[in-house]
């Protein structure tokens, strides 16, 4: 059973309380934390209320909500009532804490989980690495001189070591799915304005997504529903298709085939990235391969929307406070300020082009399966990476397979090959058309059962995991 | 530039991001659209 259902059903079933499962997990966290940087703030207040208020309601008889008594933690760009929302960031420490939670917070609260703190980033989510300069680099539990990836890269070390069974981060360009990728977890990028981004620091408005890293037995189609659920907040929120296609559909997989490929996964990917891929092909029968044409016209729109926006939501406080900015991004963001609008403009409508080339190749396919991330974890401080005889910058090229994707908004579920290069694991795109979540939630359980994709804690943090 | 006063070494650097982010964008701006080619400000899947 998935590990977050377990803790809820021994809490329902009075084997344990909430509160020793809190005081349990908040231990195991300020021992191992340090190992790992996952965390930027603890809040053991919070988790031994909100414990004690499940095991309440339940000496009342009440009754309990689905994730009554689970840990979880937040990737700290979202709201965390009574903290300041840093979003990996110095700028914003002297702002007020935040008022109230964010909108998926009090969806979780009311579910009854129980929320052990917030999560490393890259600053302002401008980062697949999570090598924050300012509050240190996040570890891979695999091998602690990697990094974990990014953005969200607390938010999978924090799973992936087993300190808790649950968490939610965002994904602009990747920033799920890379380091769900490096760190063997199922990562869910569910489609654009799915879930509220209400309460969550921005980045790029047109490509922000909120999605979640789930564990072994993910179950994640129970827990996006609950977020997906009700009242959504915020003007990128699709009220009209928040529960569309994560119901009890579903029932048969989907056809699968390689791609989208293109230049990009044709070339570009190294062994462990195309063995990964075709053994996940291999097990859904995957019997095409199809090409996306506009793979790297889409990657670059992404791209330069990315730039601009990012770079016009920062450029007030750039001009005064330059200094405080994260230097890995700084003159990312500088540049981008100096985008042509016509340039933004042409990305846009190329987008629009690129997402009508898809609808075409998704016609006959249901599932499109292409990498994660074109390598395992690299070593923390590496600058370059070296794919198809070319040298690349790094910390632009992690998203090289996940950036076309969320540039057109599409569903993705990242699943984990283990072991895809030594110890390292390495994670595969399942593609979907728009709301087509339950159908790659079943194709992720079905590869789980077939023993090809697994999520494990790792393995030096097996023992006493949460 | 864009308000902000630079100093040699910064200039250095941010020429360098922009050239890459000009690089980046390359693929994108060689698509050719026509007037019928509508943006996507929000994308609605």
């Amino acid at each position: 059973m998935n590990p977050a259902l377990e803790i809820a059903a021994r809490i329902r079933a009075r084997q344990v309380t909430a509160v020793e499962v809190a005081r349990q997990a908040l231990a195991r966290a300020e021992a191992l934390n340090p190992k790992v940087n996952a965390f930027t703030a603890l809040l053991p207040e919070r988790a031994m209320a909100e414990a004690a208020a499940v095991d309440a309601r339940i000496a009342r008889g009440e009754a309990l909500g689905p994730l009554a008594g689970v840990p979880y933690a937040m990737k700290n760009l979202f709201d965390l009532a009574g903290l300041t929302t840093l979003a990996g960031s110095k700028v914003l420490r002297g702002t007020p804490p935040a008022a109230r939670d964010g909108f998926l917070v009090r969806l979780l609260a009311e579910a009854g989980a129980v929320c052990l703190g917030a999560l490393n980033m890259d600053e302002f989510a401008y980062g697949f690495t999570t090598e924050n300069s300012h509050y240190g680099p996040t570890r891979n539990p695999h091998d602690l001189t990697r990094i974990a990836g990014g953005s969200s890269g607390g938010s999978v070390a924090a799973v992936a070591a087993g300190l808790v069974p649950l968490s939610l981060g965002t994904d602009t360009n990747g920033s799920i799915r890379v380091p769900a990728s490096l760190n063997g977890l199922f990562g869910v990028k569910p489609t654009y304005s799915r879930l509220s981004r209400h309460g969550s620091f921005p980045f790029v408005y047109s490509l922000d997504h909120v999605g979640a890293v789930c564990p072994q037995r993910g179950r994640p189609g129970r827990l996006l529903r609950r977020l997906a659920g009700a009242g959504c907040r915020g003007p990128a929120t699709s009220a009209a298709r928040t529960g569309a296609g994560l119901g009890r559909a579903a029932r048969r997989l989907g056809r699968a085939a390689r791609g989208p490929a293109g230049r990009l996964v044709r070339q570009a990917a190294p062994d462990a990235a195309r063995h990964a891929v075709a053994a996940v092909a291999a097990a859904l029968g995957g019997a095409g391969e199809v090409t996306w044409a506009m793979a790297d016209a889409c990657r670059a729109s992404a791209f330069t929307i990315t730039s601009s926006e990012g770079a016009a939501l920062h450029l007030p406080t750039l001009r005064t406070r330059l200094e405080e900015y994260e230097p890995l991004i700084v003159d990312r963001l500088l540049a981008g300020a100096m985008l042509p609008a016509a340039w933004v403009n042409h990305a846009q409508r190329v987008r629009a082009l690129a997402a009508a080339q898809m609808r075409e190749v998704m016609a006959d396919w249901d599932v499109l399966i292409a990498p994660a991330t074109p390598v395992p974890a690299t070593p923390i401080g590496q600058e370059m990476l070296e794919l198809d005889g070319e040298t690349l910058p790094l910390r632009a090229s992690m998203g090289l397979f996940t950036q076309p994707v969320s540039g057109i908004g599409l569903p993705v579920v990242t699943v984990p090959v283990q072991r895809a290069a030594g110890v390292l694991p390495i994670g595969v795109q399942l593609i979907g058309k728009p709301w087509t979540e339950a159908l790659l939630f079943r194709t992720a359980a079905a590869l789980e059962a077939a023993g090809v994709c697994a999520a494990p804690v790792a393995p030096a943090f097996a023992a006493g995991a949460v | 530039m864009v308000g902000l006063k630079l100093d040699t070494t910064c200039q250095a650097k941010l020429a360098a991001a922009l050239a890459l982010v000009v690089r980046a964008a390359a693929p994108a701006l060689a698509v050719p659209v026509g007037p019928a080619d509508e943006p996507a400000p929000v994308f609605r899947p």
